[in-house]
């Protein structure tokens, strides 16, 4: 998309202005948690979560993409379902690997597959890898269109596996320690703080990354008309 | 369109019974993987302590035959687009003036009818390596497998037509179709086939209808986007 | 794992796997751009000819 550069300054700007307010409030605003064996370990929530959310938002985007590829072919929309895939499995590492930091350090277990959010947040990475694999490095047309398929219904299995899981766990229970908890307001504060935080940086990475796709398509042109290097 | 479907299916199931080098490969392939599954698990049947054998037998039915349903029923799954696409006929059935879906549900009849029979021998496989009767459960049994089968190829089916168009068509087969089917029709499938062997098929009513509305959305799913990947 | 280690430790994923990305696609502008500078040279070479 062509919008100038200012804007790309203004994303970062914002993306970094929140970034310090949600440290802020998440370090030092807010008061240590007595309700939490591990009160410190307790503030990566406010990272944690959002970065989930937003992985959520980049697959929806996948989704996006490779529904309007197919609908209308043009190949942008392909290249923006592929950034934003990019971006979203990283995130989603985020996610796998701070969910456990946080878990050790509180109620010692690493990973719990009776919560249907680990689950989902497991197969919603491992689709999205398979995605990319799929997908590949290169830009044939084809493989653009067969990613686009299963962008598709890979994004439509996600609720299924969740209602799925969900409903399989509560038949079949498994008496552990549950972390329910009330959120009150300064805390949604703090975890909107990092939404926003995120979803401005997920812009910036997904421009950045598609600036990337952008000067590849020029190198390759400019290849071709050399003549085939 | 399900005539011309239905044609299909019979020419695929034709031309697989003249050479039969597909269907034995998967039973074979499904001999050794219940072969291994019973030298892995040798030590924790010497060390049960269960009263007969098909009791302690009992847990590790279920899993292990929908495990290798899967692997046994993804090697058909992938061979029957792998073969029209190499030999140029799947290109053949493009020009036929008929509704492109038509080909996605032949070959959905074609695949169900050729892995329900890899399934049936892994059963027959698995009651001989570990002894372990099905009595009265049989039934019961053999209608989970129906239906989890069915929508395992439903959904097979369409990933296979994705993959066989991608470089490392058999590991891509793989690493797409997993994801998709571990929690919508593996887990199902495998609860409602344990708690049949133990006779309550009644009290999986739940994972039966999941396993039926999958089914249901992943044949409309199929029907949406294969024209899509057939596309030149 | 200690309390305020894991605050640490999940900081640190988050923070230089996000540097890292845009490290990796910093690196990979700048090789992309000097690419088409030097491609630009070449057509124009070709193309006076």
């Amino acid at each position: 998309m062509k919008l100038p550069k200012q804007f790309d300054f203004v994303i970062l700007a914002m993306a970094f202005i929140f970034i310090l307010l949600t440290i802020y409030m998440a370090l030092i605003w807010r008061p240590l948690d007595t309700n939490f064996e591990a009160p410190y370990a307790q503030k990566i929530f406010y990272f944690h979560v959002p970065v989930a959310w937003v992985s959520y938002l980049a697959f929806g985007v996948v989704f996006m993409g490779s529904a309007q590829f197919l609908r209308t072919g043009q190949r942008h929309w392909d290249t923006i379902a592929f950034a934003s895939a990019e971006i979203g499995v990283l995130f989603a590492t985020f996610v796998i690997l701070t969910g456990p930091v946080w878990g050790a350090a509180e109620w010692k277990v690493y990973w719990r597959w009776e919560d249907t959010k680990l689950t989902i947040t497991f197969i919603l990475w491992l689709i999205y890898i398979a995605y990319l694999v799929l997908r590949g490095g290169t830009e044939s047309e084809d493989k653009a269109r067969l990613a686009a398929v299963f962008g598709i219904i890979g994004f439509i299995c996600v609720p299924l596996s969740f209602i799925s899981s969900r409903i399989w766990y509560s038949i079949h229970p498994n008496v552990v320690a549950t972390s329910s908890g009330s959120l009150s307001t300064e805390s949604g504060m703090g975890l909107a703080a990092g939404v926003v935080a995120f979803t401005f940086l997920y812009m910036f990475m997904l421009r950045k990354r598609l600036l990337i796709f952008e000067l590849n398509e020029k190198v390759q042109e400019l290849k071709e008309r050399i003549g085939g290097i | 369109m399900m005539p011309q479907a239905i044609t299909i299916a019979q020419k695929d199931i034709k031309t697989e019974f003249r050479t039969r080098e597909m269907i034995f490969s998967m039973v074979v392939f499904s001999l050794l993987i219940i072969m291994a599954f019973r030298f892995a698990f040798e030590f924790y049947l010497e060390e049960s302590t269960a009263a007969t054998v098909s009791e302690e037998v009992l847990p590790l039915v279920s899993p292990i035959l929908w495990v290798t349903f899967c692997f046994a029923g993804m090697l058909g799954l992938l061979t029957s687009f792998a073969k029209e696409k190499d030999r140029g006929t799947l290109d053949g059935l493009m020009l036929v003036p008929m509704d492109r879906s038509a080909i996605y549900f032949g070959k959905v009849l074609s695949n169900f009818f050729l892995i329900l029979i890899v399934d049936i021998a892994s059963v027959v496989f698995f009651s001989l390596f570990f002894a372990f009767d099905y009595t009265g459960n049989a039934v019961p049994m053999f209608a989970v497998i129906l239906l989890g089968t069915f929508g395992f190829v439903v959904i097979g089916t369409l990933i296979s037509s994705i993959s066989v168009n991608a470089r490392g068509r058999e590991v891509l087969f793989a690493i797409l179709l997993i994801p998709l089917i571990l929690f919508t029709i593996l887990l199902p499938s495998i609860t409602a086939t344990s708690l049949a062997l133990e006779g309550r098929i009644m009290d999986a009513q739940v994972e039966l209808r999941l396993l039926g509305a999958f089914a249901v959305i992943y044949i409309a799913l199929g029907y949406l986007m294969f024209n899509f990947v057939l596309e030149e | 794992m200690g309390d305020i280690e894991a605050l640490y430790i999940g900081f640190t994923i988050i923070w230089v796997g996000v540097l890292g990305y845009m490290l990796y696609i910093h690196v990979i502008q700048r090789k992309l751009a000097r690419d088409l500078t030097l491609l630009g040279e070449l057509v124009k070479k070709n193309e006076r000819k």
